[in-house]
């Protein structure tokens, strides 16, 4: 084949015959494949140094990284991203490929969205990466401006890739004070060296051999499981002027409460809408209740994280006139319509349980939410309307017993939100069922409570009101058509301080096998958590509950006149510091009772107690297997 | 003189580019109001409605007014460029959407409560610098319950995106709440300079709402040309011309229904539909008369348009070129197979379509991306032009064939095609028995029909000659494209059942045989590159594989070594492959998979079935009584479709994806110390007009033989067969629950 014929193929080929590959922008954590070695940081260095900036930004941080990629295995693209928002700007991104500068690969600049956010000012800086061939190196330049020291509070170790050498250095001229926390150092071999130059420290942490990060699902939050540096900015003497930052807490509260003071709340607004929520209501905690559940009901939780506005709630006649709002807009608006209805409410700032930090170090990485406080006869209450299916008094496992910052005029409160007990959460199920041919027949009961009302009402009100009813049953039924549910009710599916209740008529079709004189029965048709078990030789994180569980599955079986039990089971009782299971079966005259209880006490499962955690699980499926035997006497 | 007169012409030119830019915003803010009064000024009384039936109470979300007006002008301008001038049409469209919904639930309040739009795009713009492009204006409205109506202010936007070229906004609308009604509209608002363009519109009267009223407004300047088809009884258009000679077309349908959407549906085969397609411009490309209006026209109209495209394509892509080359290069790996194999001359057609789908997708080059995984497996073709080219290379090489415009079961038929897009290629040789070639992907075989095809009736096109630069292209008569049968379409799953030592698990070898239709997902899903490039190269004679020919060669030695490794990663991954197909077959994942191995790749006609097999254990199914147990053997079978309480009745016909059959082969060893029971109530015989499950058993020494079918008749039922359908798929769930006793002693 002539030359130009070749060409010509190539062309038709790559550009006619096959689709193009869509050029995906990836994740804000993107992580290398488990096993894949194929691309490695051969050295990274990131410097930071806080400079001198001008009038509106006196103190600005200069960032400069390198980062020396090497391909191991095969050549390949790698997508290279850099995250960069209204407080930080970048300066200069240059590329080199093996030693050559790559002018050629241009870099895209746009806004990243992120799931469950409506906006954010995140914006990326993103392009490929290519690695020429094995054995070759890619390094990327980046030069980026943080304008505030106050968002400048994080340094994470891990990368996407295998590192073989990292060091990170921070300059801190003697005209500026800051705290540097190491966080989660353990295990890993971190040298630090600190360094006087020039009227500045110069603190240099290397780190050697580190694995790539990896995205597994319910982990802790990075700040739990990845080795980094919490920086605290304190204070600044720009030029003879003393600038406080975060110094204490007290300045980082001053700081957030000069935001509030500017929200601009119309008084006149607010004071007319709580009077209509709480017209004809008599009663103090009901009133409360009303007013806490109109914002739950009627604003629509909307994620906005817009740089400064991602810390100054918006006017609360403006979340009621939208009727929608973030964390904070709807804080805020349950605190002014509490306050006008005349109660002493405040608001407050609370990291969540994916943070691992608590206010004893001051900074913008410590809180990610806005609830507020009620404070009624001596007693602290938190509303959170963002769980729109939470009643009043129960707490979501997010926020319980974290540290909460209230506000208090100039000064401020810390406080705990409450723990709640496991109870809280029940999921019960009852089922009083008698045999009928190769059927079960009978009366269910459900009652829900807390999280896992709230998880489940959050799905229903998600579907369209035609589909509910089938909806529900196939949710109840497990897509299981022989589990024909009838006569389907429920308590008021809007109704948040009660449990929700839901009762049917069950024909459990072919549930009973007759084998010549015998009757065997599976009495569980959930078979909760039965395939629970985790992959030690996979999970590097400890596993994270989304709340604590409470189910109790009881099946009362009539014994049919004719038949006795042959042998009850031996049921099953773990009881560990995190969970328990627990399977009884009991006779009660002519009913047999088989009751079980699942408890997840600790919603952390740390990895040294997998093994135990598989073992138990296994032993919950081997009882999960047995069966009961009825037979003719 | 002459430096003044071009100086003069660069400051006009400058003035008229800052006017434009320093206008832009004004404008925009300018139209917008423009277009506001004009839309919420539509005198459409739908529109003035604000009470739904009692019937419709109910229901999520009702449309109560949809209305869709399109407006299309086009200009022929000239353009003086440096050397030559060009002629080129100024082309203005409108198309705005306005819908007002009744929102009765939280779902529906979410769907309707944030809205993402372009707001701006620069379109084409070298002819255009003056000309808007693409701009996108919204309005949104809440009525109240009490009647009262709001307006939100759409500049209350977050920009998600802001370039000088496009514009992206996001609106949370405020102050929305269940029991509203929302009225709102989006404009798309062009302006561009181009030489052609084709602007296809789909009106489906159905959605997962009923709609109360849905009218469609057209108006059409007369330099453009119009044509529509109205398919599945919807409404025709009413046409007629205004004072300038543009045609007005409108078309209005009233009370529609939700429409069933999810499962074995073809919408385009179903719903009521209007179709629209407005044309403006275009040389040598498919001609229609300007300021004409084409209802419903000949499907032979649109054989003609398939040649039109079909010549573009052999011209732009030069494809008489390439498959000069091709041919070339096939022919030699031809004279190769033939010094080592004896290639009989009716088996050409086969060679060569897997020589070209070799060279297409196995081939390897120094300078290819490194793409050995998963995605490697789902590349597929431009599939028109990957066809023509294999055509004229069949031609080059004495093969006669032609080509079936073959129209999908999930698109219009050959008699409601509007536009030539409609048909797809299938090629048929034409000499002794006719070989058929499709192009689904890396997997296809030769002589293979995708299901989505069969049972048509086609046109057929031939390339009667052509030469590097020039084809003739002629019509053949009609043919009908056959259906494949249950028997051929078939997965066949041979399992050997044993229970562990411990009593505790089942231990399954399983061998699984994929004919037909069945193959290509499990294909995709399961095939390692390295093994099917193997595979293939041998097959066509191909001396030296690349990994070969790169050890061989200085230049790219090390690229043999980066493939090794790229392999090794691919292979890593493969069981959890296996992993995810055997979870996904039998619903439950495995506990262990301890042995997977392809055993026929299935890439050719000569050797089709997809084989493969695997061990593995699984928990659960095997449950203690006393010193007894019981074994789930129903769920042997796998998972079985499970109808939705709301799919129980059906009033709409079925189309499936192909006839098949489901065969299950399962001995399973009886434990040592244990008799078997309940042998009996494994027999099942459904059988009826759609299809049947058929189960028996038996058990031979210490064995359970048993041997499951089931089979769907066709690939189409009409909607009163439904029950019998649903008996077919009631007696496959009743099975999945059938269990057996293994009793002690």
């Amino acid at each position: 084949m002539n030359k130009i014929t070749g060409k010509l193929l190539v062309l038709a080929l790559l550009l006619n015959f096959l689709h193009s590959v869509a050029y995906s922008v990836p994740g804000k954590l993107h992580t290398a494949d488990a096993d894949d070695n194929n691309v490695v940081i051969k050295s990274k260095t990131e410097r930071y140094e806080f400079v001198y900036g001008n009038a509106d930004n006196p103190v600005i941080i200069n960032e400069q990284t390198n980062t020396i990629f090497r391909c191991e295995g095969y050549r390949t693209d790698l997508p290279y991203v850099e995250f960069y928002d209204d407080q930080s700007t970048i300066n200069e991104v240059n590329i080199f490929i093996d030693g050559k500068k790559n002018r050629l690969i241009k870099p895209v600049y746009e806004y990243y969205s992120i799931e469950n956010i409506f906006y954010s000012d995140a914006r990326i800086c993103y392009f490929q990466l290519p690695l020429e061939k094995k054995g070759s190196q890619s390094e990327v330049q980046i030069s980026k401006t943080i304008n505030d020291p106050r968002y400048f509070s994080t340094i994470y170790f891990s990368e996407p890739f295998r590192i073989e050498n990292k060091q990170v250095i921070v300059t801190v001229p003697q005209w500026m004070s800051i705290d540097i926390k190491e966080m989660n150092f353990d295990g890993y071999k971190i040298k630090k060296q600190t360094e006087k130059k020039d009227n500045a420290v110069i603190y240099t942490y290397t780190i050697e051999q580190l694995e790539a990060r990896k995205n597994e699902p319910r982990s802790p939050g990075p700040s739990y499981i990845y080795p980094h540096l919490l920086v605290l900015t304190r204070s600044a003497d720009v030029k003879g002027k003393k600038i406080t930052y975060f110094n204490a807490l007290a300045d980082q509260y001053a700081w957030y409460r000069h935001l509030v003071l500017q929200i601009g709340n119309d008084a006149a607004v607010i004071k007319e809408k709580a009077k209509e929520i709480t017209k004809a209501i008599t009663n103090d905690t009901a009133k409360i209740k009303a007013i806490f559940h109109y914002v739950q009901d009627n604003i629509r939780y909307i994620a906005f994280e817009d740089g400064i506005a991602g810390f100054k709630p918006e006017k609360a006649q403006e979340v009621l006139k939208k009727k929608y709002g973030d964390c904070k807009g709807m804080a805020n608006l349950t605190k002014e319509l509490l306050q006008a209805a005349g109660f002493d409410a405040r608001l407050c700032w609370i990291g969540t349980n994916h943070i691992a930090y608590d206010y004893s170090t001051p900074s913008l990485s410590v809180d990610n939410h806005m609830i507020c406080a009620l404070r009624y006869k001596g007693k602290l209450y938190f509303l959170d309307a963002t769980e729109t299916y939470i009643g009043f008094d129960q707490y979501a496992e997010r926020i319980q017993g974290r540290q909460v910052m209230i506000e208090d005029g100039e000064k401020y409160m810390l406080e705990k939100v409450p723990l709640r007990s496991t109870e809280q959460n029940i999921d019960l199920e009852k089922r009083t069922v008698h045999i009928d041919g190769n059927n079960l027949k009978g009366n269910v009961l459900h009652k829900m409570g807390g999280e896992s009302k709230e998880w489940l009402l959050t799905r229903i009100h998600s579907l369209k009101k035609d589909k509910l009813a089938t909806a529900l049953q196939h949710y109840l039924a497990e897509g299981n058509q022989k589990y024909a549910i009838t006569q389907l009710q429920t308590s008021d599916l809007n109704e948040r301080d009660n449990a929700l209740d839901i009762n049917y008529q069950l024909d459990h079709e072919d549930a009973v096998s007759g084998f010549g004189d015998e009757l065997y029965i599976d009495l569980d048709f959930r078979k909760d958590m039965d395939n629970a078990d985790i992959d030690i030789n996979k999970r590097t994180t400890d596993l994270v509950f989304s709340y604590k569980k409470y189910l109790i599955y009881e099946t009362e079986l009539t014994i049919p006149s004719g038949y006795k039990i042959n042998q009850l089971p031996e049921g099953l009782n773990i009881d560990e510091p995190a969970y328990s299971f627990k399977i009884n079966y009991k006779t009660i005259g002519e009913k047999l009772v088989y009751r079980k209880e699942i408890t997840i006490k600790d919603t952390r499962l740390r990895k040294a107690a997998f093994a135990k955690w598989n073992a138990s699980i296994s032993q919950l499926k081997k009882s999960y297997n047995e069966q009961i035997i009825l037979t003719k006497k | 003189m002459q430096n003044r007169y071009i100086l003069s012409l660069l400051v006009f030119l400058f003035i008229i580019f800052q006017h434009s830019v320093a206008q832009t915003d004004a404008e925009y803010k300018k139209r917008v109001e423009e277009v506001r009064k004009e839309v919420w000024g539509w005198n459409i009384p739908a529109f003035n409605n604000r009470t739904i039936p009692a019937a419709l109470a109910n229901e999520s979300g009702v449309v109560i007014a949809r209305h869709q007006e399109i407006k299309a002008i086009s200009k022929t301008k000239f353009k003086f460029l440096v050397i030559t001038a060009a002629k080129y049409k100024e082309i203005y469209f409108t198309n705005t959407y306005r819908e007002m919904v009744k929102i009765n639930d939280k779902a529906t309040l979410e769907e309707f409560s944030e809205f993402s739009y372009q707001k701006s795009k620069r379109l084409a713009k070298f002819f255009s610098r003056n000309l808007k492009g693409r701009v996108t204006i919204l309005g949104i409205r809440i009525i109240k319950p009490d009647g009262t109506i709001k307006e939100i202010d759409v500049n209350e936007e977050v920009m998600i995106k802001n370039d000088n070229d496009e514009k992206q906004s996001k609106v949370a609308v405020s102050g929305l709440e269940v029991g509203d009604i929302i009225d709102y509209f989006v404009s798309r608002q062009e302006e561009e300079a181009v030489g052609y363009r084709t602007e296809p519109y789909l009106f489906i009267f159905g959605d997962d709402k009923p709609i109360m009223h849905y009218s469609v407004h057209c108006e059409v300047g007369a330099t453009c040309a119009v044509e529509y088809r109205a398919m599945n009884g919807a409404p025709e258009f009413k046409v007629k011309k205004d004072a300038d000679g543009d045609n007005i077309l409108d078309a209005e349908y009233q009370n529609i229904p939700k429409s069933p959407v999810d499962l074995w549906m073809s919408s385009a085969r179903q719903l009521p539909i209007l179709r629209l397609n407005i044309r403006v411009g275009g040389p040598r490309k498919i001609k229609r008369k300007e300021g004409e209006v084409y209802r419903n026209q000949p499907y032979q109209q649109i054989i003609e348009d398939v040649k039109v495209d079909m010549k573009e394509d052999f011209y732009g892509s030069q494809l008489g070129l390439v498959a000069e080359g091709l041919s070339g290069e096939i022919k030699s790996m031809i004279k190769r197979m033939r010094r080592q194999d004896d290639l009989p001359k009716d088996s050409l057609p086969y060679y060569i379509y897997y020589a070209f789908r070799y060279i297409a997708f196995y081939k390897v080059d120094a300078n290819d991306k490194i793409n050995v995984g998963l995605e490697r497996n789902y590349q597929a073709p431009n599939k028109k032009k990957f066809l023509l080219l294999l055509s004229l290379i069949l031609d080059k090489l004495g093969i006669n064939n032609e080509i079936i415009l073959a129209t999908s079961v999930y698109g219009p038929d050959t008699k409601q095609v509007m536009l030539a897009d409609d048909f797809e290629y299938i090629i048929k040789t034409t000499k002794n028995t006719p070989v058929y070639m499709s192009a689904e992907g890396v997997f296809t075989n030769c002589n293979y029909i995708p299901a989505e095809y069969e049972g048509q009736q086609n046109p057929t096109v031939v390339v009667k000659g052509f030469t590097k630069s020039s084809i003739r292209l002629d019509d053949e008569a009609m043919q009908n494209i056959g259906k494949s049968s249950a028997k051929q379409n078939v997965q066949t799953e041979n399992l050997k059942v044993s229970v562990s030592d411990n009593m505790e698990e089942l231990k399954i070898a399983r061998k699984t045989v994929l004919k037909g239709q069945m193959r290509q997902g499990a294909q995709r899903h399961l095939l390692l590159f390295e093994d099917y490039y193997e595979e293939e190269r041998k097959a066509l004679g191909v001396k030296e594989s690349f990994m070969e020919e790169f050890a061989d060669s200085r230049k790219n030695r090390s690229l043999a070594d980066e493939y090794t490794a790229a392999f090794a990663k691919a292979r890593s991954e493969w069981k959890d492959r296996f992993i995810s197909e055997i979870s996904g077959e039998f619903d439950t994942k495995p506990k262990d998979v301890t042995s997977y191995k392809i055993d026929n790749m299935g890439l050719r006609h000569t050797k089709p079935d997809f084989i493969y097999s695997t061990q593995f254990t699984i928990e659960g199914w095997i449950k203690r009584g006393g010193n007894n147990y019981i074994v789930d053997m129903g769920k042997l079978i796998g998972g079985q479709l499970q109808l939705k309480p709301e799919q129980l009745e059906r009033s709409v016909d079925i189309y499936m994806a192909c006839a098949r059959t489901f065969e299950y082969i399962i001995s399973f060893e009886i434990p040592q110390g244990y008799k078997a029971e309940g042998l009996d109530k494994l027999a099942v015989n459904t059988t009826n007009q759609a299809g049947s499950f058929i189960a028996d058993a038996k058990q031979e020494g210490n064995t359970i033989k048993l041997k499951i079918t089931k089979i769907y008749n066709s690939a189409f039922e009409r909607a009163d067969k439904w029950p019998k359908l649903i008996e077919i798929l009631n007696a496959a769930n009743d099975f999945q629950s059938k269990k057996i006793l293994l009793r002690k002693g």
